[in-house]
């Protein structure tokens, strides 16, 4: 019960962040569903669907209010598709633990260039 | 130009659906390097994270990875916090939205380096 009220928590928060920063919210529910014995790659793949459909939905909202340029962003489609084919097809075989580190070490520097900009 | 696009768009559906956020690269990419404004950057960051989600969904399912039960749940309660979220998205000035998204990347970094176990 105390899991399942993490979960809409983590959700809801998960569902605020994909509405603000137009990205994000698997980073909340992820660890959220391992803690209701959901295993990783399920909860991966579980989590990458449920941001699906928030982005979706925070997307219409961009979309009726002007912000969106077709042109400028068409271009990240093709070899985007196609990373995204390797990424499910190395899901299983892959050590995610790694790539977290590295992961990490670049959003750390990111946040840093964005905060000083 | 179109090169640096090819190469950022392949490494954040990869990121994307190994579920590592690569939405936050393709973002960071467009603020920083293409110098878009944050909304448009963010409005772009969902059209191209959809159309890979929906692939990644998709292979995922047949792969029988996708628990739509938990998703159905997370779902119900998360249409809420879009709604909310977008108000604040813009209502809010961009320049604080811009420092606070750099601080909540800080907290998703130090969270995959220091806290990550799984």
């Amino acid at each position: 019960m105390k899991n399942k009220f993490k979960l809409s928590l983590g959700s809801f928060l998960a569902g605020v962040c994909n509405g603000v920063f137009g990205v994000g919210g698997g980073i909340l529910i992820v660890p959220l569903l391992e803690k209701c014995n959901v295993k990783t790659k399920v909860a991966h793949a579980t989590s990458v669907s449920v941001i699906a459909v928030f982005s979706v939905l925070s997307f219409v909202g961009y979309f009726l209010n002007g912000y969106f340029d077709f042109y400028a962003s068409v271009w990240f489609l093709p070899s985007g598709v196609l990373g995204s084919i390797l990424g499910v097809l190395i899901l299983k075989k892959i050590r995610i633990k790694l790539l977290k580190k590295i992961f990490g070490i670049l959003i750390l520097i990111s946040s840093l260039r964005l905060l000083l900009k | 130009m179109i090169f640096i696009k090819l190469i950022f768009g392949f490494i954040a559906g990869l990121t994307a659906s190994l579920g590592l956020g690569g939405g936050y690269f393709l973002l960071i990419y467009l603020i920083l390097f293409g110098h878009m404004q944050q909304l448009q950057a963010q409005a772009c960051n969902l059209f191209f994270f959809i159309l890979i989600a929906i692939i990644s969904v998709i292979l995922s399912a047949k792969n029988g990875l996708i628990n739509f039960k938990v998703l159905g749940f997370c779902v119900l309660f998360g249409v809420f916090g879009v709604g909310l979220g977008l108000l604040i998205g813009f209502f809010v000035p961009v320049y604080f939205i811009q420092k606070i998204f750099a601080i909540f990347l800080m907290i998703v970094g130090f969270r995959e380096l220091f806290f990550n176990k799984s």
